[in-house]
């Protein structure tokens, strides 16, 4: 399936199908972070909260 | 993130927030296909607020925190979902919270801000990760334009518009 079917056949899923999807792929994000294999980002979290305040 | 929302719904059935939206990441997703997010931001109205100058986000971190949410800087922890509560703090996120639409998760009911108003702010903000987020609206057709055209004008981000067109979409069709 090219690119932009794919991305057109997710988007097109209910919110909460996406909402899933969106917590496996945290859960990976976290996985990988944990297993040292990418660095956690607590720089671009201080400052994404420093750009949101 | 239904626990989540379900207690941002309870706090609002309390009158510990006014009105709420979805905005950042978890907002688009409403509209686009699904990318990685490690936070849910809520854009809140406190009743409390009106006529007072100060405002504190602290009866809803007190709120959850009594429900089991931890506190994490500026983030409160609800199940898995980091959580940052955000004051509006221009018309343009004042409108999006105001004009934020219906849907639901789980068949739980909540507020997202609309597509072109995440646009908007989006611009507003202007880091990279938002400049990534408006191409993916724009590739997805997953917006009005019209509509989106006249929030930029209403609310001065007409040069930003241009600047990002010419920066990232320079030589292709809207």
């Amino acid at each position: 399936m090219s690119k932009p079917k794919l991305q057109a056949r997710l988007a097109s899923l209910s919110f909460s199908e996406k909402i899933k999807i969106l917590e496996k792929l945290r859960d990976r994000e976290k996985s990988i972070a944990a297993a040292g294999l990418r660095r956690e980002k607590p720089d671009n979290v201080t400052n994404e909260r420093k750009a949101k305040a | 993130m239904k626990a989540a929302i379900e207690l941002i719904n309870h706090m609002q059935a309390d009158g510990i927030i006014g009105n709420y939206a979805i905005g950042g990441a978890v907002g688009a997703t409403f509209y686009l296909a699904p990318a990685a997010t490690v936070d849910l931001d809520v854009f809140v109205t406190l009743p409390s607020a009106s006529g007072t100058p100060l405002v504190s986000l602290s009866p809803i971190y007190e709120f959850l925190k009594s429900r089991g949410g931890k506190v994490q800087d500026e983030y409160i922890l609800v199940g898995d979902w980091p959580i940052q509560f955000l004051l509006p703090n221009n018309a343009l996120e004042e409108e999006a919270l105001r004009e934020a639409v219906f849907a639901t998760v789980e068949g739980v009911a909540t507020r997202v801000m609309t597509a072109e108003h995440l646009i908007a702010i989006a611009l507003k903000t202007g880091r990279a990760k938002d400049h990534i987020r408006i191409l993916q609206f724009i590739e997805q057709v997953a917006y009005d334009p019209a509509r989106l055209s006249d929030i930029i004008e209403r609310h001065g981000l007409s040069a930003q518009w241009t600047q990002f067109k010419n920066r990232f979409l320079e030589g292709r069709n809207e």
